[in-house]
């Protein structure tokens, strides 16, 4: 949070509050903080599945959750498998569990491509307008017209099928509503004070633009994410159901179209357990992003028309 | 923009009332009072042209319509051809190169408006040599040109004029080979003998075709089939539904009166001499998704459904016989072995498991392919599938000449011997001896989306790993699947291959080194001894001594391990009960024809 | 007003240009040309090349003074046609223009290797279809030892073997890979045959070699004679061209399409939009009590279920165990019924979360304050004030959503065998259908950016704010 306008004291202070204020604001609202442990309790999932993996990989073994056992195959629920096992005799809830892992690094690696774009594109748009930001809204609106779905799909079925596919279709769709909001904050920002009175100062472009803005509108980043997060798993299963889904790993999408299969044999714990897993990480993470915009930047206006 | 949208909520909720008004909601539509009607699934289909019908919902669809000279004989096994729109089976030369046919007088195509008045047309033996001609022209595209390429007398040259593309192709340029003495005589010359001539002309590829209705419907003619056969397109939804009806002037043909043992009892011959078709009107549904197809089947919306794994337990009992829950539902259970096979294939040219270069890399890399194929264990896939397939022990399929049933794969699965050879190969447990490394594979598969085929994949994967080996699956859509093999771009790939024919030629060719990708050869293979043999029995007519040779070449190959042979196919398929008439068929194409749909 | 709606006007033409070209670049670019597949499983390289003519898949992609020749190996050589497999990025972004010709193969392992030592290795290809008028060039990737000599011969259909012009003729110096471009020069004095048969044969002399990413090009005029502007006109005459799964025309395709794909969108959307508006007045009514939060919090809850385990869960329960509704088919209205219900359950979540921020946005308006300061009812406010603001943002939403009337759903479309729109790009996902999944990717954001256009003209309508500026 540093600050080098025209008095510091009285500004370096400012964002301080901002973010206390806002976890004050945060902390009342009781059913978000529930929901922040079940992130959290999600996260710590996360770490335990990614430990799994790669113990197994640097060992060089086969990892728990991949061992099959056909004898074991089908399996209704017991106490040794909560929810049966699958065609290869693989636990269910094993594979939920390495779910919540492919779900987060979906997550995270399609943010790895969309927030660096979608930030960089956005602040140029909003700083220098004219030409870049008519270039830029061009560049939106044509990525931005194409059926989101359709568009994910075309980009995965050239690149490749599988995590590559869905992440780097993903990343270079879903970039659109970031960069709008971020152009909006550069340009309310920059006709600010203690922007002109940086550049006064002698700063240069790029130093007002990335050490100056860019920390005020950090937040929404963190709200962008947290409220995206939600539409990478939902999108996963439909991917998975369209053939364009996560190979070789265990994912809530390839589970979910793995059960529908079953579902009509009365098997309803498959799909029962995909989907709750999903549910309330994605529950969860909307009331928590909701809450978090309520207390950063209520004026912000996220909500989109979900994709059909 | 507004207006358009208008226009559709019109027609949106015109065409909901008429539905609405036309059926019932337990009615199956569609269906008058007295009419035999048989619904089915179709499947995707890729137009009416006999010329392109190279996949088998296109095929079944087209064998409605369209027909040739001979067909397969609907109870009699082993199979045999029987003539349809030929008169008689044709009269051979001596020297075997020349077949002459009758063709039946007075067989019309159906009414049409592509023929002077609508009314149908005699067919010819200009009809046949037209279509013919159609399947050589280079500018259709068609699938089929290999039925006639390097066989029959002329073909080639008039194939190769046909590229030209600048002019037309020239169909009034004669193709030496097909001859028309009479209007009512049809010769083929060849080359040099074709075993296989009298299966291949009971193929959609060499149906008789009316010129008038390829040049009066031009690209559409796709939409369009004008053929002398059973039924009729009366309505096709593309991407949903397609009806077909009686066609009122059918030139007519009876039942069967001769079968195999075992058809008497089982009342197949019951309707003997009597004219064919008997159902009225088929309505076949595109449907997708499995499990709407199980459900459309337990509804009687459609009579017939194929049994997935995932069922099967609760369709067929532990004797493989059908639960008794199933059976009081009026459903009956068939068991089709099918003619095909399956396989993992290792290309030849691959540095890893390739041929080799060297003597020390031959024999090396053919004890890592005998070792990889080795871990892979028929016997849990063939529980896994639900014992829906048969584990196979070469190339030859069951249903042709030189396959034995009893016979034992020399690479069945056998852990220790493939520890063994991975060891005597350069891998100990899967480990290279020269940098200590684990050994990566890649494997192809197809049918990318599909659960059955990831899930088999992801079983190879596991049977690789307990001998060591680690094995990456690559799932590509089937276009793009064809594309790498025949770039030689996949290390190992899954394919399987249907067989056009009885004849087990018809497979050996996928391991004849000139059909090297992009031909057949997807695997690459190449071995002096097993092309010079191949090309011996291409000549040779069916006998005992070529049925040793197709053995040899199987175990030859076998020994050599181009592919790791997996499976032939076991279908069970479940039947409404008051289906009649029915026998499992391996290339059941036309046979809706010989069906029977009792009043239900 | 009328120069700005005509600004507007103006505006579609370069993002539907855009679009175009982003589907053009993924598609056609990066995926390569679907020549292969058209020809199907038993293609010759006759066939192919047939193909890659009559489609125009053998020109630039966007411009470019050379077109893509196909040749063939000779009888004997025991050669294919040259795969073109992978590329580097660096390769892809020069083809990407085509100033450079050559497409090389990343593995490098398609080459082919000469055995003797003693005397020419010959390497011959054949030219279908040669002008001895026009300007063609050779490209290839030389391996071979040192003080190997390469020598480029062309034989024109009709002139005698012995009279070969010699193209090229060059010692190779190094061990390393050597490229060698070889142009053949047109010659109008030879009355060489046109249409004919040219051949061309590479000697190597001195050593084993290998010869790999063998590619002829042939020169062309008009640098424009691209891909790209075919498809560009093509389009604009609203030509898609033909599906390559089952031959039909796009457009009569989609034609088919529209209307089953309608009888499901347009009740889902008539239905979820009334619902959703009247629930987000009653929020916004008892704006912050307890069936406020309630509804908020049941939205949230139905936007976090996945829409596939919604259609899989109402297929299931609905059609097959409580037998309500048919499980599949397009027969009757009560085959719709059941995808109706679904869709409206299944999006109405998020519906319901939007228009409720729209009304209490406009809740805490300055005039909204205004108006209860001068004593108006809750009610009054809300129906006469509050619903007429937000209108504005609603009714953008709606326009927005209509692209989705005309794509259709895809997920429910499949599974309750519609045979709509949805259902038939879920069909081209599935086979690799690209001309059917780049028409409809196409088709679908231009009826994007049109109701885009209708609602930046309504805006202008509605709202004398816009105008003014």
């Amino acid at each position: 949070m540093t600050d080098t306008a025209a008095n510091p004291a009285a500004l370096a202070a400012k964002p301080q509050t901002l973010w206390s204020t806002a976890w004050r604001q945060f902390r009342r609202n009781r059913l978000a903080v529930v929901c922040l442990g079940i992130v959290a309790i999600y996260v710590a999932v996360f770490f335990y599945a990614e430990s799994v993996y790669w113990i197994a990989r640097i060992r060089d073994v086969v990892p728990s959750y991949k061992v099959t056992d056909f004898a074991g195959r089908d399996a209704h629920p017991s106490a040794a498998h909560w929810l049966g096992t699958d065609f290869a005799g693989h636990d269910n809830v094993a594979q939920l569990i390495q779910g919540v892992r492919i779900a987060f690094e979906i997550a995270i690696l399609t943010s790895a491509i969309l927030i660096p774009l979608g930030f960089l594109l956005g602040a140029l748009a909003g700083y220098f307008g004219r030409w870049v930001d008519t270039a830029i809204i061009w560049l939106y609106s044509v990525v931005d017209s194409v059926p989101s779905i359709l568009s994910i799909i075309s980009i995965s079925y050239v690149v490749g099928r599988g995590m590559k596919g869905i992440v780097i279709g993903m990343g270079l769709v879903v970039w659109v509503g970031l960069c709008r909001l971020i152009r909006g904050e550069y340009l309310k920002h920059k006709q600010r004070a203690y922007v002109v009175a940086a550049r006064s100062l002698g700063a240069g472009h790029l130093a007002v633009m990335l050490r100056h803005i860019a920390p005020n509108v950090l937040h929404i980043v963190i709200i962008t994410f947290t409220l995206t997060f939600p539409r990478f798993i939902l999108t996963e299963v439909i991917l998975s159901y369209l053939g364009v889904g996560i190979t070789g790993e265990p994912s809530w999408g390839v589970m979910i179209n793995d059960a529908k299969q079953r579902l009509w044999l009365g098997v309803w714990w498959e799909l029962g357990g995909a989907t709750a897993a999903m549910f309330f990480l994605v529950l969860a993470l909307n009331i928590v992003g909701d809450a978090l915009r309520d207390a950063l930047d209520p004026k912000l206006k996220t909500a989109e028309r979900p994709a059909a | 923009m507004a207006f358009s949208i208008q226009r559709g909520l019109g027609l949106l909720f015109s065409a909901l009332t008429i539905c609405a008004a036309g059926c019932g909601p337990s009615a199956a539509p569609g269906g008058k009072p007295g009419e035999m009607v048989y619904y089915s699934e179709g499947g995707d289909i890729k137009g009416f042209d006999p010329a392109k019908a190279s996949d088998v919902d296109t095929a079944l669809a087209v064998y409605k319509v369209y027909e040739g000279l001979l067909e397969y004989d609907y109870l009699y096994r082993p199979y045999r051809v029987v003539p349809i729109l030929a008169e008689s089976l044709p009269e051979i030369s001596n020297d075997g190169l020349t077949y002459t046919f009758r063709i039946k007088k007075g067989v019309r195509f159906q009414d049409d408006p592509c023929f002077p008045g609508g009314k149908g047309r005699e067919v010819t033996a200009d009809d046949f040599i037209y279509a013919f001609k159609r399947v050589m022209d280079t500018k259709n595209y068609s699938n089929g040109s290999w039925v006639f390429a390097e066989h029959v007398v002329g073909v080639d040259e008039w194939t190769k004029a046909s590229e030209d593309p600048k002019k037309p192709t020239d169909y009034s340029r004669p193709i030496p080979g097909f001859e028309a003495p009479d209007r009512y005589t049809l010769r083929i010359r060849l080359l040099r003998p074709y075993p296989q001539l009298l299966w291949v002309l009971t193929m959609q590829y060499t149906f008789a075709m009316p010129r008038e209705a390829v040049e009066f419907y031009g690209d559409d003619f796709l939409n369009h089939p004008v053929g002398t056969g059973p039924y009729r397109l009366k309505r096709w939804q593309r991407n949903y539904r397609m009806e077909f009806e009686r066609n009122p002037t059918f030139h007519g043909q009876l039942y069967p009166s001769e079968g195999a043992p075992g058809d008497r009892e089982k009342g197949l011959l019951a309707d003997a001499g009597k004219p064919l078709p008997f159902i009225d009107r088929i309505i076949l549904y595109n449907v997708r998704e499995y499990y709407t197809w199980w459900q459309m089947f337990l509804r009687g919306q459609i009579y017939s459904v194929g049994i997935s794994k995932d069922y099967f337990n609760k369709v067929i009992n532990p004797d493989l016989g059908l639960t008794s829950d199933m059976a009081k539902r009026g459903i009956v259970l068939r068991k089709e072995p099918q003619m095909d096979v399956y396989y993992i294939g290792f290309n030849w040219e691959d540095p890893v498991i390739g041929g080799g270069k060297t003597p020390d890399e031959v024999v090396r890399h053919r004890k890592l392919r005998q070792a990889i194929t080795c871990s892979f264990n028929q016997d849990q896939i063939k529980q896994t599938y639900a014992s829906r397939m048969i584990p196979s022990a070469g190339p030859i399929t069951p249903g042709t000449t030189g396959y034995d049933p009893n016979k034992i794969y020399r690479w069945r699965y056998n852990p220790e011997l493939a520890r063994k050879l991975i060891a005597e190969a350069g891998y100990p447990d899967g480990k290279d001896t020269r940098t200590g490394k684990r050994l990566h594979l890649t494997l192809d598969m197809g049918g990318a989306g599909d659960a059955e085929t990831r899930q088999l994949g992801e079983m190879y994967v596991g049977f690789a790993r307990a001998i060591g080996v680690d094995i990456t699956l690559n799932f590509s859509l089937q276009p793009e699947h064809w594309r790498k093999l025949e770039h030689k771009e996949s290390q190992m790939f899954s394919a399987g291959w249907v067989m056009d024919y009885p004849d087990a030629q018809n497979v050996l060719q996928l391991w004849y080194g000139p059909n090297e990708a992009p031909g057949v050869n997807h695997c690459n293979y190449k071995n002096p001894e097993f092309d010079k043999l191949y090309e011996r029995i291409l000549t040779m007519q069916d006998s005992p001594e070529r049925t040793a040779l197709y053995q040899k070449m199987a175990d030859m190959m076998v020994e050599d391990c181009p592919a790791a042979f997996m499976f032939h196919r076991l279908i069970y398929a479940l039947l409404r009960d008051w289906v009649e008439d029915f026998k499992p068929h391996d290339f059941p194409y036309p046979n809706v024809k010989f069906y029977r749909v009792r009043p239900h | 007003m009328t120069a700005y709606i005509i600004r507007r006007l103006l505006s579609v033409i370069p993002i539907t240009l855009g679009v175009l070209l982003l589907v053009f670049l993924i598609y056609r670019v990066i995926g390569g040309d679907p020549a292969a597949r058209l020809a199907g499983k038993n293609a010759t390289p006759a066939k192919i090349e047939q193909i890659r003519k009559t489609f125009g898949y053998d020109k630039p992609k966007f411009f470019g003074f050379w077109v893509q020749k196909f040749f063939r190996a000779q009888p004997g050589a025991g050669l294919g046609v040259v795969p073109v497999s992978g590329q580097t990025v660096w390769e892809f972004c020069l083809n990407l223009c085509s100033f450079r010709l050559a497409v090389v193969s990343a593995s490098g392992q398609t080459g082919w290797n000469f055995k003797p030592a003693q005397g020419a290795t010959r390497l011959a290809v054949a030219l279908p279809d040669f002008d001895a008028r026009q300007r063609y060039r050779m490209e290839f990737r030389v391996e071979a030892p040192q003080g190997c000599s390469l020598r480029v011969l062309l034989a024109h259909p009709g002139a005698k073997p012995e009279n070969q012009p010699i193209i090229l003729e060059k010692s190779l110096s190094n061990n390393a890979r050597t490229f060698v471009t070889a142009d053949i020069a047109p010659t109008v004095d030879l009355d060489a045959a046109d249409g004919g048969t040219a051949q061309v044969t590479v000697e190597i002399t001195g050593g084993e070699a290998t010869v790999s990413a063998l590619q002829v090009w042939r020169a062309q005029s008009n640098p424009f004679d691209s891909q790209f502007w075919q498809i560009v006109s093509q389009f604009a005459q609203l030509n898609f061209g033909k599906s390559l799964q089952s031959n039909q025309r796009i457009s009569r395709m989609m034609a088919d399409g529209v209307v089953p794909s309608l009888c499901i969108t347009t009740p889902i959307f008539v239905i979820e939009f009334v619902v959703a508006v009247a629930l987000a007045l009653l929020c916004a009514y008892y704006r912050n009590t307890w069936l406020d939060r309630t509804f908020v919090v049941i939205s949230i809850v139905g936007m976090s279920v996945s829409g596939l385990v919604y259609i899989m869960l109402g297929q299931y329960f609905f059609s097959f165990e409580l037998g309500w509704f048919p499980v599949w088919g397009f027969e009757g209205i009560n085959y719709v019924l059941l995808p109706v219900v679904i869709g409206v359950v299944a999006s109405i979540g998020g519906s319901l979360r939007f228009y409720r921020t729209i009304m209490l946005d406009e809740m805490y308006q300055d005039y909204v304050r205004t108006a209860f300061a001068k004593g108006a009812s809750q009610r009054q406010v809300l129906f006469k004030h509050v619903l007429k603001n937000a209108l504005i943002p609603i009714l953008t939403n709606v326009v927005v959503a209509i692209p989705f009337l005309y794509t259709g759903s895809l997920m429910l479309e499949s599974f309750f065998g519609i045979p709509g729109l949805g259902r038939m790009t879920v069909d081209a996902i599935y086979t690799g259908d690209e001309p059917v999944l780049f028409a409809m990717v196409f088709i679908g954001s231009v009826v994007f950016v049109i109701a885009n256009l209708i609602t930046d003209l309504c805006y202008t309508w509605a709202d004398p704010r816009i105008r003014l500026q």
